[in-house]
């Protein structure tokens, strides 16, 4: 237990990697370096914006109830027990982490959507990789077969990509295995997704010496077109590993920032999803699409521009989506799949 | 991860003859690689940025195509 | 802002040196097939060594095997010093001619007693310092510092990894107990500090005048207080945060670099509970991701735009 007699001359320094998100009827503290999030009533959100300021003693004077100087003693408490900040003598030493984002990267991950046509992979891959793309998600609306995934996951040898996505329908006459072999066979490949599936399986592969999980999902869900993407809830918001990521979400669009897409027609797209193609990929080199100022956009849209999500406490991790909005043609209204109510606090 | 350190004992003659911070030496065997995944395995030496790259999870969710709440 | 570029890797065993021609200025280099001559380049940073002595010697297990009667090293030493003396011009050759340079090879390794020195007659403060090579000498410092001295390498500490074993070593605290039971009578000379009781770690990266500083957050785990590096079983990570030196102390570090010659490099400083900021060494090719990532610096863009804006 802190006694606050000890402190009075000291700040209390809330870690600058810990960041707090004032929502309309809560706040959240994100604590990137150890990936956790906490909720706090908004009062405190008001408090913890005193700490650079004043002194612990002066936060203390301030109070006029003394079961506020309690209430304080507790938040302090809950804060020191989590590790998320520490007493010091001189704040100012301890400045805020710039959210600035940048990546050398002109584009850092695709979606490449595909349906009983055989793409140009080696010519999409190879653009990819100039424009210094590290994430490809590779998503097929038709059974296909091994080989087949084999040959393309054989084109990105020569590239810098560092991580292909698969997701695919299902095919009795695949054994599951076949995809596990896949999987292990092309460390690029990090994840194979089977929807359609009989059941819901997870074939997991643990491996201690890097602490790398490979994976093979089976899900029954259902895809039958890019139309199934733009899934918001807790499970597609996640606490970015690095200070950068986190700074990407705040100051981009979540979602679509440093993003291209090639839809099942061979349209490039900000996604799959949009409507708008900025020239067929078998005519237009994705380089000159990254000219176009209307392309660039979109990586722009922060959550602070769009209505509901700038007072929700999560907008800072949310991943967001600009392809299905809640009123249909205003890109900066809420995403319609997402059922969280910030202004109740509560998923419908 | 957990990994096993030991210290390094000097043998008590030898002890003259190091500095300090040889008495306080610690090491770990390596773990041996596992048959499926080599360590070299996670990376590869790429001619275009003259250099090794690392395999690594994408560090965002790509697409929300597939909702994880239905699966587990 | 895109330039084309060449990365040296030490131990890159496909390159080898061609030819040097001091009236043409050309330093001749031969990679995967491709020439370049090292002097068209006009921007160059260095970290550790680019030139080894691998990509001179074609097959340096020839130097093995003895060439003079009698004396079975004499060779090898010499045609090393031959070489080191090769490489030394290489590096001073490109980093003459080049418009650009940003850390220097003659800088890659400083003596740490001779820093710690010079930053005493600067005016920082360092910890107590000692050279002793006898137990008697150790239970007297730990007796007049309460026990709280540590030992670490003068160079560098071990860091070694073999086929099977990885061995490391780290600033120890030698305690009464440790030197009576583990401890020879008489040693090799080795380096003695009196432990700074730390509130928390500062590391700052210099880069032509600025500092971009952090502070580590380690107290709160036993097995990190000595050396934050030995995260073996801590459970959390460090807390690494942005930090700004206090005037004074930026002031007087900023005249230590000068002083050395170093034009980038990694400062090290223990803070106390007095707040009192104790510095502890410079690294000269200091790792600047280490702190560019936690803190958000984009360390690596403002290089690449240093050294792109010739
Ligand atoms: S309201 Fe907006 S920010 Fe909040 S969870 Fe939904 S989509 Fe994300
Ligand atoms: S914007 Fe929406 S539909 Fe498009 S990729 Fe993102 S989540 Fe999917």
């Amino acid at each position: 237990m802190i006694s606050l007699e000890q402190h009075t001359d000291h700040y209390f320094y809330l870690y600058a990697n810990c960041f707090v998100t004032r929502g309309f009827s809560r706040s959240t503290i994100i604590d990137v370096a150890h990936k956790n999030l906490y909720f706090i009533d908004n009062a405190y959100c008001d408090l913890i914006s005193r700490f650079r300021v004043d002194k612990i003693g002066a936060v203390i004077n301030s109070f006029e109830a003394q079961k506020d100087v309690t209430y304080f003693l507790e938040f302090l408490n809950f804060l020191q027990a989590n590790n998320l900040g520490t007493f010091v003598q001189d704040i100012t030493l301890f400045p805020a982490i710039s959210l600035d984002w940048d990546h050398p990267s002109k584009v850092t991950n695709a979606i490449i959507d595909s349906r009983n046509i055989n793409h140009d992979f080696e010519d999409i891959l190879k653009q990819l990789d100039d424009l210094g793309c590290l994430d490809v998600q590779l998503r097929f609306y038709e059974k296909t077969e091994i080989s087949y995934l084999e040959s393309i996951l054989e084109l990105t040898a020569p590239t810098a990509i560092t991580a292909v996505q698969m997701i695919i329908r299902y095919n009795a006459l695949i054994d599951s295995m076949d995809y596990h072999r896949l999987v292990k066979k092309y460390p690029v490949l990090d994840l194979i997704i089977v929807y359609g599936s009989p059941e819901n399986k997870f074939l997991e592969q643990h491996d201690d010496v890097r602490e790398v999980f490979k994976k093979v999902l089976f899900t029954t869900q259902a895809v039958d077109s890019c139309a199934s993407c733009g899934t918001i809830n807790l499970r597609s918001m996640s606490i970015p590993d690095s200070v950068q990521g986190y700074a990407e979400n705040v100051r981009h669009n979540s979602c679509l920032n440093r993003k291209v897409s090639v839809d099942e027609n061979g349209d490039i797209k900000n996604c799959p999803s949009l409507p708008r193609s900025f020239g067929n990929v078998k005519d237009t080199p994705i380089a000159r699409v990254l000219e176009d100022k209307d392309f660039i956009k979109a990586w722009n849209i922060s959550k602070e521009s769009i209505t509901v999500c700038k007072d929700c406490e999560f907008r800072n991790i949310c991943s967001d989506c600009r392809a299905y909005t809640s009123i249909p043609g205003d890109i900066l209204s809420k995403p319609a799949k997402c059922t969280y109510d910030p202004y109740l606090a509560n998923f419908a | 991860m957990y990994i096993d350190l030991k210290e390094l004992a000097l043998r008590e003659a030898a002890k003259m003859h190091y500095p300090l911070f040889y008495n306080f030496i610690i090491y770990n065997e390596l773990l041996e690689k596992d048959e499926n995944y080599s360590l070299t395995d996670f990376k590869k030496f790429n001619e275009r940025l003259d250099c090794d790259i690392e395999y690594q999870q994408p560090s965002k969710l790509i697409s929300k195509i597939i909702n994880f709440n239905e699966i587990d | 802002m895109e330039k084309s570029f060449l990365r040296i890797n030490k131990n890159e065993r496909s390159m080898s040196l061609q030819h040097i021609d001091l009236k043409k200025k050309e330093l001749v280099v031969k990679r995967n097939g491709q020439t370049y001559n090292l002097l068209d380049f006009n921007a160059v940073l260095e970290r550790r060594s680019g030139f080894t002595v691998q990509d001179l010697v074609n097959d340096s297990q020839v130097l093995e095997e003895s060439l003079f009667h009698e004396e079975t090293s004499y060779h090898k030493e010499h045609v090393l010093k031959e070489a080191n003396e090769l490489i030394d011009f290489i590096h001073y050759y490109i980093e003459n001619t080049s418009v650009k340079v940003i850390g220097k090879y003659e800088h890659r390794k400083l003596n740490k007693l001779k820093v710690l020195y010079l930053a005493t007659s600067l005016g920082l403060s360092v910890p107590e310092t000692f050279v002793v090579s006898t137990k008697a000498d150790l239970i007297r410092l730990t007796k007049e510092y309460c026990n709280n001295i540590i030992t670490k390498a003068i160079s560098d500490g071990v860091y070694l990894f073999t086929n099977l074993h990885g061995y490391y070593s780290y600033t120890e605290r030698l305690t009464l107990d440790t030197i009576t039971s583990k401890l020879s009578t008489s040693f090799f000379p080795s380096l003695i500090q009196k432990e700074v009781k730390k509130l928390y770690e500062v590391r700052s990266f210099y880069l032509e005048g600025a500092f971009y500083s952090m502070a580590i957050f380690s107290q709160s785990d036993k097995a990190t207080q000595t050396d934050y590096r030995k995260q073996g079983k801590a459970k959390l990570a460090s807390r690494m945060v942005p930090y700004q030196l206090p005037d004074a102390t930026s002031a007087l570090l900023t005249k230590l670099f000068q002083v050395l010659n170093l034009t980038t490099g990694s400062a090290d400083f223990m803070v106390d509970e007095k707040g009192e900021h104790v510095f502890l060494e410079i690294n000269p090719v200091g790792q600047f991701s280490m702190t560019s990532i936690p803190c958000n610096y984009q360390i690596e863009k403002i290089i690449a735009e240093k050294l792109s804006c010739i």
